[in-house]
């Protein structure tokens, strides 16, 4: 990833998106009763984003 | 014990940091993670827009993602740190875990902390936290050495025949210091110098340091301590080390005859030598209400004078004369305190 580059590749621009998704729902989870029905819901979203995450530098060398 | 927790966390609170970032959700997050703690946020686009934000807002802390467009954060980075009036504020880049090149690419351009993406809400409040504590012992620090050098110009402002002469003196003694080719921190230490050499004066009786007359014995004893005083006063101050040596030692004398330690030869710091030499010719190229200024002439010979008496280094004042003659010694004008 070359931070030199006028427009971040899309790589970048994913863990972005995918950092924002997992945060907000840190913050939905922190603010939740664990009993709320749509606790367990949240929790799927958020582990479903980090597994895109961590798929990231699969992606990486094939953008390139 | 939870109200020092809560003294402590509350010193940290209501701070400015500035946010920079490309990605509008990413600002919103991070926004929705420091406001509740108590702290102003602002944010700004890019590299360049933080750099006008900075001057603006003066944040005490700035967040800034590394990949930009216009001016990237490394470069946003390493401008804020080679500015003088910006460099205490903590800059904190944002980056991807385990992104190493990021992170050496970050230190050389003097980042205090990273904080990885996708960010732990817990770790993220924690960091921001201490690195405010950090800004504000930096802030206590700048202050108690702006409130020194106030107090050295309000000891100047006492004796208004003197006016002008701490800016002078830090002016001529960075000079000279620069034609012997001394690194820049000595440099640093001689303009501060200029300006504290005399700080001392702040515990002298204004019935001694303004008698217009000759001191008598016990008068002459009592001024002395201003050296003493002085380096007492900057003591405390850890930025103030180098200094310490000038405000002690700028009435010594190479044969062992000045005050107040005695010192002979090279046992003087060399930052004294230079500030005595120079607060001489400027004592003696200004208006006194007990005499004119008088010539360059008639001060260089003074100054050999005392280079023959064994009081000065004879290079040091041919290398101060040997400026003033080719008249390289800045004009100064004199500041006021209003």
């Amino acid at each position: 990833v070359s931070a030199d580059a006028e427009e971040p590749d899309i790589v970048h621009r994913l863990r972005n998106q995918l950092s924002v998704v997992i945060s907000f729902c840190e913050l939905l989870l922190a603010d939740m009763p664990k009993d709320d029905p749509r606790y367990a819901d949240l929790l799927e979203v958020q582990n479903a984003g980090r597994t895109a995450l961590n798929l990231l530098p699969e992606l990486e060398p094939r953008v390139r | 014990m939870s109200s020092v927790a809560d003294a402590t966390a509350g010193g940290e609170r209501g701070a400015t940091i500035l946010i920079v970032d490309d990605f509008d959700a990413n600002v919103r997050l991070l926004e929705r993670l420091l406001r509740p703690q108590g702290h102003r946020v602002v944010a700004a686009g890019n590299g360049e827009d933080a750099l006008q934000q900075v001057r603006a807002a003066q944040p005490d802390l700035v967040l800034m993602d590394v990949m930009m467009p216009k001016l990237n954060g490394f470069d946003a980075c390493r401008r804020l740190k080679s500015d003088a009036s910006t460099r205490l504020i903590p800059v904190v880049l944002l980056t991807a875990l385990q992104d190493s090149d990021s992170r050496i690419r970050g230190l050389e351009a003097g980042a205090d902390d990273f904080i990885s993406k996708p960010y732990n809400a817990a770790e993220l409040q924690a960091r921001v936290r201490s690195l405010l504590r950090i800004k504000r012992y930096t802030d206590d620090l700048e202050s108690a050495e702006a409130v020194i050098l106030s107090l050295a110009l309000t000891i100047e402002a006492r004796d208004t025949t003197t006016d002008g002469h701490c800016q002078r003196l830090a002016a001529y003694a960075a000079t000279l210091g620069r034609a012997l080719g001394l690194g820049e921190d000595d440099i640093a230490a001689l303009e501060r110098g200029g300006f504290l050499h005399d700080i001392g004066k702040v515990g002298i009786p204004d019935a001694i340091l303004l008698k217009p007359g000759r001191l008598t014995r016990d008068e002459h004893e009592a001024m002395k301590q201003h050296t003493t005083i002085g380096d007492r006063l900057c003591g405390g101050l850890r930025s103030l080390r180098t200094v310490r040596p000038i405000v002690r030692h700028h009435h010594e004398r190479l044969d062992g005859s000045g005050y107040p330690d005695g010192l002979k030869g090279s046992e003087i710091p060399l930052l004294a030598q230079i500030i005595s030499v120079v607060d001489v010719f400027d004592a003696l190229t200004t208006d006194r209400p007990y005499r004119a200024a008088l010539p360059h002439d008639a001060v260089f010979e003074e100054l050999r004078r005392e280079v023959a008496h064994g009081w000065r280094s004879g290079d040091l004042v041919d290398a101060f004369v040997s400026l003033v003659s080719r008249d390289e010694l800045p004009r100064v004008a004199a500041r006021k305190i209003s």
